[in-house]
């Protein structure tokens, strides 16, 4: 999974399960403060990733997390290595 | 304590028949009905696959966003808060909203997502269930959105006395009013409750019209062939200001709520005391607080469901606390039009009843062609009929036994 496929996935998942728009969702978008998400659209996110790439994700990496691109951080660290979506 | 006159100054009616006061007051005349095929959940299996469903129009329609993290019963909600506060004239902005409630009564809550939640946790188990799960479903959820839509931060509550919450949700906005705990409040009913489980719920108690014609045909209350009501989503919300606050901005009124009354039958789960005792005593109450007698009253919208016992009951309860006037004011069931949409139903009715005082118009009761023998009063079918209406009664009683009568007259 490259950058880009990760970026298309977080997209993916936070129009499908919390209906925001796509074109807010960019990496340098801080989830609170631009897009508007709350405590319960996070655990919905973690969910859809967790599920994603077939982990449980850390607490102390989920409370690191602030943008978009801090997600995408997450994802491509659990990814394996040329693994697809 | 000596109250404030409370005024209803905006209506907000969500309904199969008509959304916005206008739409819905021509849907009431011209006889529509809100009642199709089951469009909301598969009717797979389910006893009966017919419901008054409401379409809502584009500009009142939920987001992405709010489809996503909220229930219909909230998108109803918001859609009937928005037409009552336009109808009103109210801008949010211009109002202390430390000083405006809200109180939204619902039956069942957010039974969309009780469904969803269900078949997920039987497919996924407990990590299946969403976080979002709680706040959809649970019935104050939609007073709470309104609450935060529009920044209102006075007494914001919920009423679930079955399908008397929207009636016992202005009964408590009255008493916000008259106590000032609040100068406004929004206040009425809403139910989404197309769902396969209420569906199945109430036709294994039989409490459903096995009707199985004309969709439009199916909800019949007081005729003699009635078999059971007819499931319906819905929404009304009504503005009430203290007739101080209302003057203040040069508002007149559509109606004054005059009073309410209430009485529980303390008989059974489901089945109302077969004289109407507690629905009496409640239709008595209604009339000693809004200072009236039986006479006065020029027009009863029913409870009317279509159940063979509920409008036994009530006519019985009519003739108990109207005495002789019982058969001279003229009756008639918003249900034959729109179906019953439980905790909204109390609410919508409140809404016709407004409407009734103000054009002089009784509705009729759609499919009244042959009324039950035994009832013997003035049911208003066919067309509407226009008379000099200057004192409304609005029935609402429920499965519980709670038995709610409102009271309007011209403002």
């Amino acid at each position: 999974m490259n950058h880009d496929d990760a970026l298309t996935l977080v997209r993916d998942i936070l129009t499908d399960h919390l209906g925001l728009d796509a074109e807010q969702i960019v990496a340098g978008a801080n989830m609170r403060e631009d897009l508007g998400m709350d405590s319960l659209d996070a655990v919905e996110m973690i969910s859809a990733l967790e599920k994603q790439i077939g982990t449980r994700l850390d607490p102390a990496e989920i409370e690191a997390v602030q943008t978009i691109a801090d997600v995408v951080d997450v994802l491509l660290r659990h990814s394996p290595v040329g693994a697809l979506r | 304590m000596t109250g404030t006159r409370v005024l209803v100054t905006g209506l907000g009616p969500v309904t199969g028949i008509g959304v916005g006061a206008e739409d819905f007051l021509r849907g009431q005349l011209t006889g529509r009905s809100g009642v199709r095929r089951l469009t909301r959940c598969s009717a797979d299996g389910l006893p009966v696959g017919i419901a008054g469903e409401v379409d809502l129009p584009e500009h009142l329609a939920p987001s992405r966003r709010q489809l996503a993290v909220t229930d219909r019963l909230a998108h109803l909600t918001l859609a009937a808060a928005r037409l009552a506060l336009d109808d009103a004239g109210l801008d949010p902005a211009t109002l202390d909203r430390t000083r405006v409630g809200v109180v939204v009564g619902s039956g069942v809550g957010g039974m969309e997502t009780w469904d969803a939640t269900g078949e997920a946790y039987a497919t996924g188990g407990p990590g299946a269930v969403s976080a979002r799960f709680i706040p959809r479903a649970m019935n104050n959820s939609a007073a709470a959105v309104v609450s935060i839509e529009y920044g209102f931060t006075g007494p914001v509550g919920a009423t679930v006395t079955a399908c008397a919450s929207g009636a016992d949700a202005l009964v408590a906005a009255h008493q916000m009013l008259v106590t000032r705990e609040a100068d406004v409040v929004l206040a009425g009913g809403a139910d989404a409750p197309l769902s396969r489980q209420i569906l199945a719920g109430f036709g294994r108690m039989r409490a459903l019209s096995g009707h199985d014609g004309d969709p439009a045909g199916a909800s019949r209350p007081f005729s003699a062939d009635r078999d059971g009501f007819v499931l319906a989503e819905g929404a009304a919300i009504l503005v009430l200001e203290t007739e101080e606050h209302a003057a203040a901005r040069g508002a007149t009124g559509l109606a004054e709520f005059a009073g309410y009354g209430r009485a529980a039958d303390g008989f059974h789960i489901t089945m109302p005391q077969p004289e109407g005792a507690g629905a009496a005593r409640a239709l008595d109450a209604a009339l000693r607080r809004a200072r009236l007698t039986p006479t006065d009253v020029s027009y009863v919208n029913a409870h009317g469901t279509g159940t063979p016992y509920n409008d036994a009951a009530e006519v019985q309860a009519l003739r108990t606390a109207l005495g002789e006037s019982a058969t001279r004011v003229p009756v008639s069931s918003t249900k034959s039009q729109t179906g019953h949409a439980l905790g909204a139903a109390g609410a919508i009715e409140a809404v016709a009843s407004v409407q009734a005082l103000l054009t002089s118009t009784v509705p009729a009761t759609l499919n009244l062609d042959r009324p039950d023998p035994a009832f013997g009063l003035d049911f208003v079918t066919g067309e509407p009929r226009e008379t000099k209406v200057t004192a409304v009664l609005s029935n609402s009683f429920a499965f519980g036994g709670h038995n709610v009568v409102l009271a309007f007259t011209r403002a």
